[in-house]
């Protein structure tokens, strides 16, 4: 339900989105292979999540970043997780906070890949 | 340095009232002596050699792709790595650290790298812990090998930590100057610091109160050893852009006070500022172990006691600053940093002595009056834009032009949407003559958008499908000049689902894609002569300006995002990839190229740092870029007239 749930929150918001696309393939072709990172990823709400949450769901993060420049309140953080995949390949759990703490994206990146978002919420633009 | 550029120097600066211009020549004159390669100050500072050259313009290359033809199997609209006019020399992954500023300093007999890192968190190569991010020091002697020496964290005192918030966290600005360089008041002191360099960084960047950041200096001799020496201005909120003269002494901090400050002597709380919530806190850190305070200044209604509404720049209160740049006995300071720019010329002798003169206000260094703002104030100006361009860097350039001073300032605003929001203008980098300092003039005008320079040549496929609408509506209300142009705006989304047929576009990279800064450095050869540009998603770029009229696009290097790993030189490591991902509209993610600032050393090189964490490159000039960035021309088909730089 909940991949669903955040699936559904995607594929609404961005259908004509090649990312959510391959994403439709991605499930589509491999949803008994779903590894627990992913399946834990995908738990995420965005909109909603914290940074305890996502804590909570995924662990430490293997690498943060938060580029504000001269008001790190008008740019998010963004946590990146490490997953081994047992085949020599690796690849990133992208979680991306918006300015009021709470999950805007959260998408996989593949090894020399194109990321795949998960799930994303429409932001209001900002400038800087 | 020769007679002939110390003469040309003084005539450069001729429009400065003569007893200051002496004064600071004799003051420089007996530094000088002392002085080493890094930075150039006062006499050292080049001075440029402008013409009227007819050089042709050309259209740069198209930047190389990953997936050159989208297909099924490879929707990869990224760039790939891209040179024109240049060669990728070195590279370090930085451990995927995101990066603001990159320095190079001569240091001894060996070229030191201090890399300075956005918030965030990473593991450290040397030591293999989670460090939140601070600094980034490396030896670049040879710029194909660099070796990482030592990673500085942010110092906790910010209180960020990898498991809790990095709102506050960062060491984005550096300087360094050497002990022999300062200044000392006794032989003891000059004993002391002999052989010694030192680094001043901020440390933490957030506009929260009470205040938990600061800037600090380390002593930075042994580049693998840094010691900390001295925290500085504790309790403070925003710090940004500082700029140190190694010559004098005189930092000028960017940062403003919070509450925690309160205790501290050189506390001044109650400045105000729209935007970056941020001003300049001046101290002489000649003996950096014992920072001596001088003044707050800024732009004038920014002072405690100011009342709106305010009576120059575009908001009440005016918008705060990015970061000062020192020249001279002038102080060039950019306000704004994306948005409601407004430029400053001050002069430095008058902002340093204000509040020690007679009749100065009892409290003129916290809280001057308006008039003692005003006082040291030569000119300003807003840019065109007004409200959507910002004053983020504003490098000014001495020259002579047919034997008479000509002395322009390089300014850029700071893009700050991602993938070229609908609405707002691509951020821009102009080109001012500053010669008349009261009266700035816009020069090198883009005749296709009054509002851009032709420093904004397309590099490829910046424009091909992106609609600027001219004009913003905007109406401005003080220009400095004649010419108030309004900056085009972006008219349409340019995600690749509004374009199926063209989705690669410099504007399709998750990323931002503008302008962000300059080089700051007034190193020869490339001093006046070429303005080196970081672009974020447009990677880095070079103008020649020798002709400052007629600006023409001459290089450009796009850094590869890094798919391979963090280790050193991006090598395998745990991880598919340094460059981290950047989110645009609609969800559409892209890990891509972000380059974020540049600077150049005194070898000539180029080094850029990316905000994505994809690492430092360092990049040489090749071709017509070289011989132009030398002072030569090696264009085939122009018609061109004889430039007057051939004397270096």
């Amino acid at each position: 339900m909940i991949l669903l749930g955040v699936f559904g929150l995607a594929s609404i918001s961005v259908a004509q989105d090649t990312e959510i696309a391959s994403l439709v393939t991605w499930i589509c072709t491999s949803a008994v292979a779903l590894d627990a990172q992913t399946k834990q990823a995908l738990k995420i709400q965005v909109g909603s999540a914290t940074h305890e949450d996502v804590a909570r769901l995924m662990g430490k993060p293997w690498r943060t970043n938060n580029d504000a420049d001269c008001e790190a309140e008008q740019y998010g953080e963004a946590w990146e997780y490490l997953v081994d995949e047992a085949n020599g390949k690796f690849y990133r759990i992208h979680v991306a906070f918006n300015k009021d703490g709470k999950v805007s994206v959260v998408a996989k990146i593949p090894q020399r890949g194109k990321p795949v978002v998960l799930a994303y919420i429409a932001e209001k633009e900002h400038q800087h | 340095m020769s007679r002939k550029k110390n003469r040309l120097f003084r005539k450069a600066l001729a429009s400065v009232p003569i007893h200051l211009t002496i004064t600071t020549i004799s003051v420089c004159a007996s530094v000088y002596a002392l002085a080493q390669s890094y930075p150039p100050y006062g006499p050292d500072i080049p001075l440029a050699h402008f013409d009227h050259g007819k050089r042709p313009h050309v259209t740069p290359p198209k930047p190389n792709l990953i997936c050159p033809v989208l297909s099924p199997s490879c929707q990869d609209a990224r760039t790939a790595q891209s040179e024109w006019n240049t060669q990728l020399l070195g590279y370090d992954s930085l451990d995927g650290r995101s990066t603001y500023q990159p320095l190079v300093v001569h240091q001894g007999n060996r070229y030191i790298a201090y890399m300075a890192h956005h918030a965030g968190c990473a593991i450290n190569r040397l030591n293999l812990n989670n460090e939140v991010n601070g600094t980034s020091l490396l030896d670049v002697t040879n710029p194909q090998h660099p070796i990482y020496l030592a990673h500085i964290p942010n110092s906790p005192s910010d209180g960020a930590t990898c498991t809790g918030s990095l709102d506050a966290a960062g060491n984005q600005m550096v300087h360094v100057c050497g002990g022999d360089s300062l200044p000392s008041n006794s032989r003891a002191e000059e004993n002391r610091k002999r052989g010694h360099y030192y680094m001043l960084r901020t440390n933490g960047n957030a506009s929260g109160q009470p205040g938990v950041e600061s800037h600090e200096i380390w002593d930075t001799t042994n580049p693998s050893s840094p010691v900390l020496l001295k925290t500085i201005d504790s309790g403070a909120t925003n710090t940004h852009k500082d700029w140190w003269e190694c010559y004098s002494g005189v930092a000028y901090l960017v940062g403003n006070d919070g509450t925690a400050s309160a205790g501290s002597p050189d506390s001044a709380p109650g400045w105000q500022q729209s935007g970056s919530t941020q001003h300049m806190k001046i101290y002489n850190l000649h003996d950096p172990a014992n920072p001596e305070y001088i003044r707050d200044f800024g732009f004038v209604g920014q002072q405690p006691t100011a009342t709106p509404p305010a009576i120059e720049g575009l908001v009440t209160p005016p918008t705060g600053i990015h970061g000062p740049i020192s020249a001279g006995d002038r102080i060039y300071a950019a306000y704004g940093v994306g948005g409601n720019g407004a430029i400053q010329i001050l002069d430095r002798s008058k902002v340093l002595n204000g509040c020690k003169a007679s009749g100065a206000s009892a409290n003129c260094a916290k809280s001057p009056t308006q008039s003692e703002m005003l006082a040291p104030q030569l000119g300003w100006f807003t840019l065109p834009g007004t409200s959507l361009q910002g004053g983020h860097t504003s490098f000014p350039i001495f020259g002579e032009e047919n034997g008479k001073p000509r002395n322009l300032l390089l300014i850029t605003s700071e893009e700050g949407g991602n993938e070229c929001t609908a609405g707002s203008a691509p951020h821009a980098a102009w080109l001012y003559d500053v010669t008349d300092e009261a009266n700035p003039k816009y020069i090198a005008e883009d005749p296709n958008d009054p509002a851009r320079t032709k420093m904004d040549v397309p590099n490829g496929f910046d424009y091909k499908w992106v609609g600027i609408i001219p004009g913003n509506g905007v109406t401005d209300n003080h220009c400095g000049t004649t010419n108030c142009s309004q900056s085009g705006i972006y008219g349409a989304s340019v995600t690749p689902q509004d374009s199926p047929t063209n989705p690669n576009n410099f504007c399709n990279q998750g990323a931002r894609f503008g302008v962000h800064s300059s080089t700051e450095l007034f190193y020869p050869p490339y001093y006046g002569r070429l303005a080196i540009t970081a672009w974020f998603t447009g990677g880095l770029r070079v103008f020649d300006i020798r002709n400052p009229d007629d600006p023409r696009a001459i290089a450009y290097f796009i850094p590869a995002p890094n798919d391979t790993g963090c280790g050193p030189q991006g090598g395998p490591s745990p991880g598919p990839g340094c460059t981290m991902a950047n989110t645009g509209r609609d969800g559409h993610t892209v890990n891509a190229i972000h380059t974020n600032n540049v600077e150049v050393d005194d070898r000539g090189l180029i080094y850029i740092a990316d905000r994505a964490g994809t690492g430092m490159h360092i990049i040489k000039l090749t071709g017509q870029a070289a011989a132009a960035g030398g002072g030569n021309d090696n264009d085939n088909d122009h018609d061109h007239d004889h430039d007057n730089d051939h004397d270096h």
